[in-house]
């Protein structure tokens, strides 16, 4: 029981800060001009 | 999702298998996300000269991303695919993500000095409308979990502050999903109705942005709104839904502390939630929402190109198409009709109370407001 909510908790908490990592990310690489606007659709 | 204990081997097999079945969701996902965005913006370009022109260009992403999303998740379910793609169907990531790059796009300080009735209404409606509608969810018996939801939804921005609310309050995903179906069901006329009734009742273009901005669910749908009520109407329709977005945050929290003191309390120790509880249950993706205010503010600030903000505000429309098409994907009527009539009605009533307080509020608030 222990183990199964920890193992089905480590994937939200995950993607809850993935959300952020992948977000402050694709920021900081579109404000230092890595990703241009063209290459956007 | 009931594995039994099998060999080592076999555990492997399945993780592997499981994998690919996420990725394949994912890819799914994004080539529909990739359809709307072709139908987005060559649908106008098919109907011109046709009777549907003006109905096209009026259509917003919302609308195909959604249709998309449910016509997918009709042939899937057909090809009994759905339930093994649908871990790949990343809502909660794909809108949480959508938002922190949202935050970029607000100026902090625009916020606080230049928005001042926007926070006044936004404060108001949100505590008028929250408290009509937790009130109601209680006197129909909804749970309290969902009653959070619907709340939120409806008093702030639709899905993306239900999901603020869900993790708050650990709800269900169905019953974040419920939310969100119910607040896209009422979103999509509100485009087209908000614009129609402003014009209706020669609503000055402030007044509408500010009802248009306090009432509509989604940002999205309150552009589109916006954008059919003028070019004024839409600014500050924009104003006022970037300051109830600002608000999740907060409500967040009130609801955090309330179900942990209030709700889930079991014993006399646990009536006082720890500040570990309490940070578990903060929704993380708001610490990225804030520090991306805080980035986007600094980098214009510091003479930064405004393009750079648009080209994140590009990346955050593909996000929420993303998201958009896999609540599409993950729609299910069964949990519709699990939860019955009674969040239906609370959210039909809270919807009303929201148009007629919000239209009070923006013409007190906005009748005199200039932009120039």
């Amino acid at each position: 029981m222990t183990s199964a909510s920890a193992v089905h908790r480590v994937p939200r908490m995950n993607e809850d800060w993935l959300a952020v990592i992948v977000g402050l990310a694709l920021l900081a690489l579109v404000l230092v001009g890595a990703i241009p606007g063209s290459v956007i659709p | 999702m009931t594995k039994q204990t099998s060999q080592p081997t076999e555990q492997q097999q399945a993780r592997g298998s499981g994998l690919g079945y996420v990725i394949a969701g994912v890819v799914v996902v994004l080539v529909l996300g990739a359809l709307t965005r072709l139908l987005e913006q060559q649908v106008p370009e098919w109907a011109a000269g046709t009777p549907f022109a003006k109905i096209a260009k009026s259509i917003e992403f919302p609308i195909y991303a959604i249709a998309l999303g449910l016509i997918g998740n009709f042939i899937l379910s057909r090809l009994a695919l759905r339930d093994v793609l649908a871990k790949g169907f990343r809502t909660e990531f794909f809108i949480k993500t959508g938002l922190v790059l949202l935050g970029a796009s607000i100026n902090l300080k625009v916020l606080v000095t230049a928005a001042g009735p926007s926070i006044i209404q936004a404060l108001l409606l949100i505590s008028i409308v929250f408290g009509f509608t937790w009130w109601l969810g209680g006197v129909l018996k909804i749970e309290d979990k969902l009653r959070a939801l619907l709340a939120t939804a409806v008093s702030i921005c639709g899905v993306s502050a239900a999901i603020a609310a869900a993790g708050a309050v650990q709800a269900k995903k169905e019953q974040l999903a419920y939310a969100a179906s119910l607040v896209i069901a009422f979103a999509l006329p509100s485009i087209f109705l908000l614009p129609w009734l402003a014009d209706l009742f020669g609503l000055s273009e402030p007044v509408a942005g500010a009802w248009i901005g306090g009432n509509i669910d989604t940002p999205a749908a309150v552009a589109a709104a916006g954008a059919i009520a003028g070019e004024e109407a839409l600014q500050i329709a924009t104003i006022v839904k970037t300051t109830q977005n600002a608000l999740i945050g907060i409500v967040a929290i009130a609801l955090t502390a309330y179900f942990a003191l209030k709700v889930e309390r079991k014993s006399a120790e646990e009536a006082r939630p720890t500040f570990g509880q309490f940070w578990e249950r903060f929704p993380k993706f708001v610490l990225g929402f804030i520090a991306a205010s805080i980035i986007g503010t600094v980098y214009l600030a510091a003479g930064g190109d405004k393009a750079a903000i648009s080209t994140v505000n590009d990346l955050r429309t593909w996000f929420l198409i993303f998201a958009f098409v896999a609540i599409g994907l993950e729609f299910s009527l069964k949990g519709l009709k699990e939860a019955g009539w009674r969040p239906v009605a609370v959210f039909a009533s809270a919807t009303v109370v929201n148009i007629v307080v919000a239209l009070g509020l923006a013409a007190v608030l906005f009748s005199g407001f200039s932009s120039g």
